[in-house]
């Protein structure tokens, strides 16, 4: 009679006598080592298998497909292993054996199902075979872009881009079929760009919606949208649009080449690309113009611009730009002319306050108070009287708060930062006066720049004068409105100096050769008068209005 | 392409806007002691005369460079005069040109000195000045040209306050009309030398500019009549206001008269700041063009590839001598000689040169 199986727990040292912990480390160390060589042994195997494939594969591929179904799905799935949101789905396509390879999360499924797996199962005999793709693509598969592929290279490409893969045995080609779906934002209105009047969807994330918003505005065979892949593992797509007729000639080129020379891993978004195409690394001044706006991109490339889309963007970058497109708004061309001439005329005090004000507080206060009438200099004397700091400190402070306040609420959720300007405006506002830390004509300047320098219709504009706005303060500390004038001079030499792809990035401010564009720079005449594009962008064709176009 | 007609040489136009923002400088405030001292009352004909006397220098000037399209000054003078006189004859023309970069700073830094900053110590505040200057300078024309046309649009600001000097005008001060003192007013017009000194840059520009429609002698012309205007208007505004008596014996006669002018009930007060303040972006213009015509000059002639070689060369002399002529001894004294140098050049050397080129050319054609 058999013993009943039982199991029972004993020491080690009772079932085996001569052991001993030390002889168990010992033995356990030696497996540990011999499953470190087997995974070695493995490795090399792999590689030799990969060297072995490529020396039969043509030159930069990795392998190459063969007529057998399974090593193909072998091949693939060594080239995309570890990558579990890879789905194999097999099947049988009339006598042969078919595997369709699809990344879940970016596949529509059912696109998948009703274009490629009912047409090859439900329309073919079990005994039926297949020439070639060719065959396939042409009588049985309903998908409207279907490409076959050869490169194993673009094969594991199309996959990860959400396109599908058909392999079917005994041919050595793949079929890549588009059936790519994600989620999505909607286009919405524009967060950063908000106008009154004019349009207001905006760009989102996707690059076929976003150049879906361009051509929706135009019917022109002459605007051209060339993609590239950019960045060698994430290889995102960036359009560059252009209208071919008005474009000035070989910009397309210079731009072209510098896009496809950015030698970089991965592009994220649009600023990726832009620091690329800025000639002044340094330069605290934006060389290409962000916006968020279809309707802004579709003005610009009728002025003679380039746009560059990117995809996962929401922002389009436009080139070249001048200091004036960063001063313009789309309100302007939907307000009159006259008011919307003042609006802009405003905006160009704003951005010598944004500068310069504090600097010349502090010069005032500091050196030349004679230059005020002598109510306001003893009142500012006695203001000052009760505050223990140098008014270049005074500044610094309310300086340093006036950023905390505006990173505080650029980067709390709105309702928060709605509640974080209150805090800034009336709590800590009022108390550095009460507390006799500043004193209250200086926040009165403070507040003021700050919020000249809100009004910039660009936000990265805004910073770049936030940024100049320290040298300044230190210019005036050290030689008053001497050292003010000096660096205002600089200033303007390094603004001069300035160039996005050979055009003045002062555009036509003062230049009288460019008289012609001055029509809507500062001011905006009304449209009547705007009947020619801007001379210093160098269309092809300069004529906007009573010509042929 | 429409934009790089623009973008290559400077138009006419351009050439004209230069030159007149390169005479308009912060000497204006100091320079006009010497020549209302010598003309009195009539120190606008003497103005007026000044005026057509050096657009006739800066005529020949034009006419000159004319010959010699694409050449520089230091280029072609060797073919007329031979090496040797011609080094002497370009380093004459540097010399003209250092000398007008250290009036600018010399005359604004000690307006600087002494109205803005009394405190501050002159070498600082030339420092500070000529590495703004150096700044631009060590840019290409292009920038350089840039920089100019959007400074002289501020230039009228400044013209803006020196009019308020209208409000104690009283022209029995101008009295009498009729001239009895015509050696007075031809000295005065030599003494306008230190006014003009500055076109002489046109000998370096005229290869940058383009030869268009518009004729360069016309643009120059307008600049001139322009400047003229200015300092026939000045000279009987000053005088009108506070006498020729007190001009001739104070240093700085317009800062003076600008002092005189009070508006009752007004926000603004020492208006001779802001003025002093407007006369900075005119002299840093002046400063740079001469500094540009003396680099590139010595490129061209040594045939260098960079302009920018030479600004070092020259700083420490125009830092050491705009601090040396501080003391007013010194500074009556390099007055005296920038303007006699300046005159030699003009009236002297340039129409030499002409001749030379003219009798040259009869040769040729009679060979």
């Amino acid at each position: 009679m058999d013993k009943p199986l039982g199991f029972r727990f004993h020491k080690l040292s009772a079932v085996q006598a001569n052991s001993s912990i030390s002889e168990t480390c010992h033995r356990l160390a030696l497996l540990q080592k011999q499953v470190q060589q087997s995974k070695e042994i493995e490795a090399a195997i792999s590689v030799a298998v990969k060297d072995l494939r490529k020396a039969m594969a043509p030159d930069g591929q990795p392998f190459i497909f063969t007529n057998n179904i399974e090593m193909n799905e072998q091949l693939v799935r060594s080239a995309l292993s570890r990558c579990d949101d890879i789905k194999y789905r097999s099947f049988r396509a009339g006598k042969a054996k078919a595997l369709l390879v699809y990344l879940s999360g970016l596949t529509d499924t059912s696109k998948l199902e009703k274009t490629v797996i009912e047409c090859l199962t439900g329309k073919l005999e079990s005994n039926e075979t297949f020439g070639d793709m060719n065959e396939i693509t042409d009588l049985l598969i309903t998908a409207a872009n279907v490409t076959v592929v050869e490169k194993p290279t673009e094969v594991i490409t199309n996959i990860l881009k959400g396109n599908s893969l058909l392999l079917i045995d005994g041919i050595s080609d793949a079929l890549s079929i588009d059936a790519a779906k994600y989620e999505k934002r909607q286009i919405s209105k524009s967060e950063n760009e908000d106008v009154s009047k004019g349009p207001h969807d905006a760009f989102n994330e996707t690059l076929s919606d976003n150049l879906a918003l361009v051509r929706r505005r135009t019917k022109d065979p002459d605007l051209k949208v060339e993609i590239f892949e950019i960045g060698s593992r994430t290889q995102t797509p960036v359009a560059l649009l252009y209208v071919d007729d008005i474009v000035k000639p070989g910009l397309v080129d210079e731009i072209r080449n510098q896009l496809l020379s950015i030698d970089i891993d991965k592009v994220i978004i649009a600023a990726n690309i832009e620091e690329f195409l800025s000639n002044r690394i340094w330069n605290p001044f934006p060389q290409a113009l962000a916006t968020e706006r279809p309707d802004k991109i579709v003005a610009g490339l009728y002025e003679g611009r380039i746009s560059i889309i990117i995809d996962n963007s929401p922002s389009a970058l436009m080139l070249p730009v001048s200091l004036q497109d960063f001063m313009q708004s789309v309100d302007d061309y939907t307000e009159r002319p006259a008011v919307a001439s003042l609006t802009r005329f405003s905006r160009y005090v704003s951005l010598f306050i944004a500068v310069f004000l504090p600097a010349i507080y502090v010069s005032i206060v500091s050196y030349h108070p004679g230059m005020l009438p002598a109510g306001l200099a003893f009142s500012i004397a006695e203001l000052r009287a009760k505050t223990p700091f140098p008014s270049l400190l005074e500044a610094f402070l309310m300086e340093g708060l006036l950023e905390i306040f505006q990173e505080a609420i650029v980067r709390l959720p709105q309702k928060l930062a709605a509640a974080a300007g209150v805090v800034g405006a009336l709590v800590i506002g009022t108390t550095v006066v009460e507390a006799a830390l500043v004193n209250a004509l200086l926040v009165v300047v403070i507040a003021l720049t700050g919020l000249s320098t809100f009004s910039m219709p660009s936000y990265t504009f805004g910073m770049a004068l936030r940024f100049f706005r320290i040298p300044a303060l230190l210019a005036s500390s050290v030689l008053g409105l001497y050292g003010v004038a000096i660096f205002a001079i600089v200033m303007i030499v390094f603004l001069c100096s300035l160039r996005t792809y050979d055009e003045s990035y002062l555009g036509d401010l003062f230049d009288i050769t460019l008289i012609a564009d001055w029509k809507d720079g500062v001011v905006r005449l009304p449209a009547k008068f705007l009947t020619s594009r801007p001379k210093r962008l160098g269309p092809k064709d300069r004529t906007r209005l009573g010509g042929e176009d | 392409m429409a934009n790089l007609e623009a973008k290559g040489k400077m138009s006419a136009w351009q050439l004209g806007i230069v030159i007149t923002s390169g005479l308009l400088t912060a000497r204006l405030l100091t320079a006009t002691s010497p020549f209302v001292s010598c003309a009195q009352q009539l120190a606008w004909l003497s103005s007026a005369l000044a005026g057509v006397l050096f657009y006739l220098a800066a005529y020949l000037m034009i006419r000159l460079g004319q010959q010699f399209p694409e050449e520089t000054i230091g280029e072609y003078i060797p073919s007329l005069v031979g090496r040797k006189f011609g080094a002497i004859i370009f380093l004459v023309f540097i010399i003209v040109l250092l000398v007008n970069i250290i009036n600018c700073a010399a005359a604004l830094t000690t307006l600087v000195s002494i109205f803005l900053l009394d405190r501050t110590p002159q070498e600082f505040l030339v420092i500070v000045l000529l590495v703004a200057v150096v700044y631009g300078t060590v840019q290409d024309w292009r920038t350089i040209l840039r920089v100019i046309q959007i400074l002289f649009f501020g230039l009228p600001m400044l013209y803006i306050f020196y009019s308020l000097i209208w409000l104690n005008f009283d022209p029995l001060n101008l009295l009498p009309l009729w001239p009895d003192n015509f050696i007075g007013i031809l000295q005065g017009v030599a003494y306008h030398t230190n006014y003009y000194t500055g076109y002489e840059s046109l000998l370096v520009l005229l290869p940058l500019a383009n030869r268009g429609k518009v004729s360069f002698t016309r643009t120059v012309g307008w600049g001139f009549l322009v400047i003229t205007l200015i300092y026939v208007f000045g000279a009987i505004v000053l005088v009108g206001s506070i006498t020729a008596k007190t001009i001739a014996s104070v240093e700085q006669p317009v800062i003076y008269g600008m002092k005189s002018v009070e508006l009752p009930g007004t926000f603004i007060e020492r208006l001779e700041n802001y003025m002093i303040m407007f006369f900075i972006p005119g002299t840093y213009i002046s400063m740079v063009l001469s500094y540009f015509a003396i680099a590139e000059g010595c490129r061209k002639s040594l045939k260098y590839k960079d302009h920018r070689t030479f600004i070092p060369v020259f700083l420490p002399l125009i830092f050491w001598v705009s601090v040396f002529i501080y003391d007013p001894q010194r500074y009556h004294v390099f007055q005296n000689f920038s303007m006699f140098i300046a005159f030699f050049f003009s009236f002297v050397i340039i129409p030499l040169l002409l001749f030379l080129v003219w009798r040259k050319k009869g040769r040729d054609q009679q060979c």
